[in-house]
């Protein structure tokens, strides 16, 4: 379960930006929750902060009741490493490497054994339908297709929770729909808990709750 | 006209001072007959300006009187004439002739020792040579120069200035090499900081990539040198009033230099890979 408590983010400057001003929530195991609100609203920042690759200015983030943002910047790539997965907006796979392994790039990172992770990465492309483009680069994806292989690389670690920052922002409807319907179904057949960030109100139909910003603060929650 | 006159043993001269690779006519001493001498071209004439007169051209195959200071007199075929970079003026007889000459037997006046400058310091040789023979006098090669040593110390100089700039010359180079290459994938080292690659995973392939271009580079060196400008060199030296100069080098050198430049490539990988590599997440996958 992830808990926050009173998150705040201001980044510093002439004038400062306060991107958050306070937010608590909860999110519980094998949810899929989009965080969804207007531009500046602070979906994105909230999952930087989740997702340990950005520091709050005040609050905590509680991961299976671990205080994360206790952890040292060293433990903290670790904790990204072994339990958190990431899907990015866009480009974020290695283009010199093939889909195969730029899937198996944290499990190898990871210090899994060889064989092991080359399978495992296999049954995963195989998993986002992808099990006939193992050996593709991703200048030879489509879009669509990239970011399912993203996922695939996101999930090889088996991740408490896997983050996904629009990730179908760059995509035509037809890719979107394919990957939010793989996000869906990983969410339900795998019980794995999702957080997104869209602005798409029509991925509303795939999550089981919508966490709505305003101005970096709380606005409402949907169910 | 006036000359100093030594005697040497052929085959123990060849090992160190290789007279012989230096006849301009005639041959060597071969250390078999006594009555033959080789002279320096500045003694024979002929051969240029000599500064201290000379013997008007004598040839290979002619005879030359010998007077020496005890009132001996010799009379000499000329069996060879050399020519060196210094003063060419010697007269060279064999060992067993100036040993008849001046009534002694099995002793020198000088030995010339070579020694291996890649096995020990010049100094470290002399040391052992004195707890030998303490009493024996004994001058390093440089002592020997005369005027000729600032040029020698000035050409040292100029060698370890050049080897500094061409460290720090390929230190820019990679350098520029590695930082472009971390720059232009920034978002890419970002991701892989956002998975959970440790930064310092990154750096290190940045290292192995600038000692990959490091061993290019010294490789590439190697055989220029040692295949292209070291034997063109050798058999076109330059031309210096003081004597012939070619490339040399010791294994203590090279060894330094290979040294210096992978030192200088190491860092030269390490500081921009690591500037890259320690950038904020957001900032470097364009987030922020």
């Amino acid at each position: 379960m992830i808990k926050v408590e009173n998150l705040k983010k201001t980044y510093p400057g002439k004038v400062p930006t306060f991107a958050l001003k306070g937010v608590s929530l909860q999110v519980v195991n094998g949810e899929f929750v989009a965080i969804m609100g207007r531009s500046g609203a602070g979906k994105s920042t909230l999952l930087h902060q989740l997702g340990l690759i950005d520091k709050p200015t005040e609050g905590e983030i509680f991961i299976d009741k671990v205080n994360v943002l206790e952890l040292s910047d060293a433990q903290k790539t670790g904790f990204r490493l072994q339990h958190l997965g990431y899907v990015f907006q866009e480009h974020a796979l290695i283009a010199e490497m093939t889909a195969l392994e730029n899937v198996y790039l944290p499990a190898l990172a990871f210090g899994d054994n060889h064989n092991h992770y080359k399978k495992r990465a296999a049954e995963m492309l195989k998993t986002v339908d992808l099990g006939h483009r193992l050996d593709h680069y991703p200048d030879e994806l489509s879009g669509g297709e990239q970011q399912r292989v993203a996922v695939a690389r996101a999930l090889i670690n088996k991740p408490k929770i896997l983050f996904a920052d629009e990730p179908v922002a760059n995509l035509d409807t037809d890719s979107s729909k394919v990957v939010l319907e793989l996000l869906q179904k990983l969410n339900k057949e795998m019980k794995q808990t999702i957080i997104m960030v869209t602005h798409e109100p029509e991925d509303k139909k795939y999550v089981n709750r919508v966490i709505w910003l305003k101005d970096g603060l709380l606005e409402k929650i949907e169910d | 006209m006036s000359a100093r006159i030594v005697g040497i043993d052929p085959d123990e001269e060849n090992k160190v001072l290789k007279l012989a690779d230096h006849m301009v006519s005639g041959e060597y001493l071969d250390g078999i007959n006594s009555d033959e001498i080789v002279l320096g071209a500045d003694t024979a004439g002929g051969y240029g300006e000599a500064p201290e007169g000379d013997l008007g051209g004598v040839k290979v195959g002619d005879e030359v009187q010998v007077n020496y200071s005890n009132t001996i007199t010799r009379i000499y075929k000329v069996k060879g004439i050399y020519k060196i970079g210094f003063y060419s003026g010697l007269g060279i007889i064999s060992s067993q002739e100036a040993e008849s000459i001046l009534s002694v037997h099995d002793s020198a006046s000088q030995i010339f020792v070579k020694v291996n400058l890649d096995q020990d310091t010049i100094d470290n040789y002399l040391e052992s040579v004195k707890g030998i023979a303490p009493n024996l006098e004994m001058r390093k090669y440089s002592d020997l120069l005369g005027e000729e040593e600032p040029i020698i110390t000035a050409l040292d100089a100029i060698a370890l200035v050049v080897s500094a700039v061409s460290v720090v010359v390929a230190a820019i180079t990679i350098f520029a090499l590695i930082y472009v290459n971390a720059y232009s994938k920034r978002r890419q080292i970002g991701i892989l900081k956002a998975i959970g690659i440790k930064q310092r995973v990154t750096v290190y392939s940045y290292i192995f990539q600038s000692i990959f271009y490091t061993l290019c580079g010294i490789i590439v060196g190697s055989v220029l040198v040692f295949l292209l400008i070291g034997p063109f060199f050798e058999s076109h030296p330059l031309e210096l009033p003081m004597g012939d100069v070619s490339l040399a080098f010791s294994s203590v050198m090279i060894f330094v230099s290979i040294l210096s430049l992978l030192v200088a490539g190491i860092l030269a990988g390490l500081i921009p890979s690591w500037r890259v590599a320690k950038q904020n997440i957001l900032k470097a996958i364009g987030r922020v």
